[in-house]
């Protein structure tokens, strides 16, 4: 049922917006699911910058809510070709943070070393947030589990 | 054996964040959401060390509404602030959400091993079964199966102008040549 509904809302003729769709204005407010970037530009086929992708998925783990919401962005943003940058792995785990999900936050670490080439851009990772991992309480993988 | 290990790898390929253990956790106690508010004002306090010793390996032997039980109160814990946390309960909770369990149980030690060792026996018995077939096959052959028939029919072919692309010469000779004279009982 939401699915029609939100393709109705995604359509902007104005056919199908019958009276009885308006009674939804929380709904219509905002989608309760962004799947893709919306793009306005003038060339459908654009590419999307790094930049773009980090203020994209910055924006979305600050609109998380509950866990599955952040588990779903941090699958798609760990989906891309690219590591995410660290203002968006900051957004992560704040969003990780605010939902209460205290696994969530040791996988982002986890999914990092999983998507950097080599030890050392790990380790950078590891150094521009560790600020904030201490500050958490976030143990990495590597430190609970050594030998897995 | 192989079949479990597909549907193994098919799930674990799905998605690499979800934790079925939350969503369990969460579905489960729907129904009792008093309950939870009990704990979550139970729980403002460490679990217990002997709650969460050994966990990795009893999780799995544990009855589901126990399951449910430790990591709502996990959860309850994980509202607090992580640096109050034990590292045991950090580890619980890592490990109840990502460990290799359920859907992200590691294959069992030697599968590998077994999947090679039953194919190679397979390929042997087929092998086997396909020398059995040739040794109770008739030594005669069919009277097609000759060199000459071959080349005749190529001759055919080439007469009636089918397939000129790849028509080279020896196009359909795939066997020995046959007897002197097997065809003058057809003249």
């Amino acid at each position: 049922m939401s699915f029609i509904r939100a393709a109705s809302r995604a359509r902007p003729s104005c056919l199908l917006r019958a009276p009885a769709r308006r009674v939804t204005p929380v709904l219509s407010s905002r989608p309760a699911f962004s799947t893709t970037a919306r793009r306005c530009s003038e060339d459908p086929h654009a590419e999307e910058t790094f930049e773009e992708f980090s203020a994209r998925y910055e924006k979305e783990f600050d609109n998380v809510n509950d866990v599955f919401e952040l588990q779903r962005n941090l699958n798609n943003a760990f989906a891309y070709d690219l590591v995410p940058a660290p203002s968006v792995i900051v957004a992560a785990l704040k969003a990780a943070r605010r939902v209460n999900d205290y696994p969530s936050a040791v996988r982002v670490f986890e999914g990092i070393k999983a998507k950097v080439e080599n030890k050392g851009q790990y380790d950078e990772y590891l150094q521009e947030l560790e600020p904030l991992r201490q500050e958490l309480g976030i143990v990495l993988k590597e430190a609970m589990y050594p030998d897995a | 054996m192989l079949r479990s290990s597909i549907i193994r790898a098919s799930r674990s390929s799905a998605s690499a964040i979800p934790s079925t253990a939350t969503r369990q956790a969460i579905r489960m106690p729907r129904a009792s959401s008093v309950v939870c508010i009990q704990q979550q004002s139970r729980q403002a306090h460490a679990i217990s060390n002997p709650t969460l010793a050994n966990i990795e390996k009893r999780w799995e032997a544990m009855p589901p509404q126990e399951q449910a039980e430790l990591w709502m109160s996990l959860r309850d814990r994980m509202k607090v602030d992580w640096n109050e946390m034990t590292l045991q309960e950090k580890k619980a909770a890592y490990w109840i959400a990502f460990g290799p369990h359920g859907p992200r149980a590691l294959p069992p030690p030697g599968e590998t091993k077994k999947v090679a060792l039953y194919t190679v026996i397979g390929i042997l018995v087929s092998a086997v079964v396909f020398g059995l077939t040739r040794l109770g096959a008739s030594a005669k052959h069919p009277r097609t199966m000759t060199k000459e028939w071959q080349e005749a029919s190529e001759e055919y072919l080439k007469e009636q102008g089918t397939e000129p692309i790849t028509g080279y010469k020896g196009m359909l000779v795939q066997s020995k040549p046959g007897p002197k004279g097997q065809f003058d009982d057809e003249e």
